[in-house]
């Protein structure tokens, strides 16, 4: 006789209505004072992700990335909320626990392409304003990596809420120098391996921009 | 004949690797030329009776009795009944930066049926110069998905297998999205300062606790207890995947030194790939110890195999057999011991560490 089992399922999901998203998986971010949980519904769960409204220089920002769809997700909230809410996809991570990944092939999405795009995406936050902003703290806590991307679609974003980390650059220092040094005290010497790509993802962006 | 529709010229945007042979491509391009091939789609009808002794392999026999070799078809689990028959039509691939150190190569992407299903899979490739020796060992990574889950532990969902008779065999599993390999995660700073990092030692807590519920439920291992084996969802779920390996059957082991033997060899691994650097070759690790001065031992302890030792105890408790529960103590005890060995003798060393007090341990 057979044994009448159970399916080969993964654990069932929450029953909680809210329940935090792991913290390997989480983009929550103290210096943002946003939330990322999963909202469960019987007709399925959401990952949201929220943090409060700021001044209106920020908005103004938050307004700009999204446009340029440098933001992961997508935003829900009106002017009646007090937060701001963005539905954002379950895989998504924050770059900052990555390992390492040197595998080449074309669906392999390895350290050389990460730095590349991530050059090419800090690159277009620079002109988020008149003067040239950048991202202040955790890099790797500001950008989310989206897992299992289809062909043409973007594995790189700006976690909800980075408007509120943005600075302006220093005018003695270039961008590249500012994120060289930022990524190279959090990811040491793997970043010395990607520095190149920054760079070319940087160049990239400039080239773009000016065509 | 339902035509292959190829979804994968090659990505100028992601594509700025160094020139090479892409392998990862070439194994998709001849999946998608596989599937151009089929003929059928087809449910499963040979499932697993838990009345054998080790049911995958007497479930493998009736498919190479009965249904090997026959015309190209994808066979796929009854769970998947919305398939219903539907042909195979194209596979579009996704990019990824997890599975990458797979020994198989695992690729992933979406099947597209002729009803307009999509499904998204993990496909595993297989590949023996024996056609024989190929659909054995796609089925066993199938059957033994299937096996794992009747016994009570998460793991992915089988889909099922596609099997032409050529050299080389697929088998598929679901794609759950928000997976990720511990191997995809830099644990560098993990170690010592465990305390600061309650959400890894979340992961490594569920890790003992899996891996003892595996031991105690039968004669079963994992035989690949690797990092790159071993996952976590944004939910924070960790559990063992890949079991291509392994042998699950529900029949208790009589003896300890039978015990011995299903556990000794994955927790083995599971402490290698703990040490080892995530640079190592061929094997990688995850690098918790790697470099790390202190008691391993005691570290691997606290880590992971407590949690191990307090669960099998609990569950030889439970079972309510006297006979049972001495065995499994005794198996503990000569774990414990030949675990420790295994550090201080062999990985220690290897790492080029200094050696660890030894009176300390006793």
């Amino acid at each position: 006789m057979n044994v009448p089992a159970p399916h080969n399922r993964l654990p069932e999901r929450s029953t909680r209505p809210e329940q935090d998203t792991g913290l390997r998986f989480s983009l929550a971010y103290d210096l943002i004072g946003s939330r990322d949980r999963f909202i469960n519904h019987p007709s399925g769960s959401s990952r949201i992700i929220t943090y409060p409204k700021d001044d209106e220089r920020t908005e103004r920002f938050r307004d700009s990335l999204i446009r340029s769809e440098l933001v992961l997700g997508n935003p829900t909230s009106d002017e009646n909320d007090t937060e701001h809410i963005f539905v954002v996809p379950r895989s998504a991570r924050p770059l900052s626990y990555d390992a390492v990944s040197q595998t080449e092939g074309n669906y392999s999405y390895n350290d050389g392409k990460l730095f590349y795009d991530l050059g090419y995406m800090l690159a277009q936050v620079l002109r988020v304003d008149e003067e040239p902003q950048v991202i202040r703290g955790d890099v790797g806590h500001a950008v989310a990596i989206v897992e299992f991307t289809q062909r043409n679609e973007r594995a790189l974003f700006l976690a909800p809420g980075v408007e509120r980390l943005l600075i302006t650059l220093e005018p003695d220092q270039t961008p590249v120098e500012y994120y060289a040094d930022a990524l190279g005290r959090e990811f040491g010497i793997r970043f010395k391996a990607g520095e190149i790509a920054l760079q070319a993802g940087f160049a990239k962006a400039e080239q773009d921009s000016e065509a | 004949m339902p035509v292959g529709r190829n979804y994968t010229p090659p990505l100028e945007a992601l594509n700025n690797a160094s020139s090479g042979a892409d392998r990862e491509l070439e194994r998709i391009r001849a999946f998608e030329r596989t599937i151009g091939r089929f003929v059928g789609t087809h449910e499963t009808e040979i499932q697993l009776d838990f009345n054998d002794w080790v049911p995958t392999n007497s479930a493998i026999d009736r498919v190479m009795t009965y249904e090997y070799p026959t015309p190209p078809t994808l066979r796929y689990d009854p769970a998947f009944s919305e398939i219903d028959g539907s042909p195979l039509e194209g596979f579009s691939p996704r990019s990824a930066r997890g599975g990458k150190n797979s020994r198989h190569g695992v690729f992933f992407g979406d099947l597209h049926f002729r009803n307009g299903l999509d499904l998204p899979v993990a496909v595993k490739p297989y590949e023996e110069e024996d056609p024989k020796k190929t659909a054995w060992s796609t089925l066993k990574d199938y059957y033994n998905g299937l096996a794992v889950g009747h016994i009570g532990l998460y793991s992915l969902q089988p889909v099922g297998h596609l099997l032409d008779g050529s050299k080389t065999g697929y088998s598929i599993t679901l794609l759950e999205e928000t997976l990720t390999t511990l191997d995809s995660i830099d644990w560098s700073n993990y170690y010592p300062n465990i305390g600061a990092h309650p959400g890894m030692s979340n992961i490594w807590s569920q890790i003992g606790r899996q891996a003892a519920m595996l031991h105690s439920l039968g004669a079963n291992t994992h035989w690949d207890m690797a990092g790159r084996n071993m996952a976590e969802t944004a939910e924070d779920y960790a559990f063992f995947i890949d079991w291509e390996s392994s042998v699950i059957s529900p029949v208790q082991p009589p003896q300890a030194e039978m015990r011995f033997e299903f556990s000794f060899p994955d927790l083995k691994e599971l402490m290698r790939t703990m040490c080892f650097s995530p640079y190592a070759q061929p094997e990688a690790g995850l690098g918790i110890f790697h470099g790390k001065n202190g008691d391993l031992w005691q570290a691997f302890r606290d880590v992971v195999f407590d949690e191990y030792l307090g669960v099998r105890e609990d569950m030889a408790t439970a079972a309510g057999d006297k006979a049972q529960r001495t065995e499994v103590m005794s198996e503990l005890d000569v774990l414990q011991g030949s675990l420790r060995n295994y550090m201080r003798e062999k990985l220690e060393p290897m790492l080029q560490l200094p050696k660890t007090d030894v009176v300390n341990q006793a």
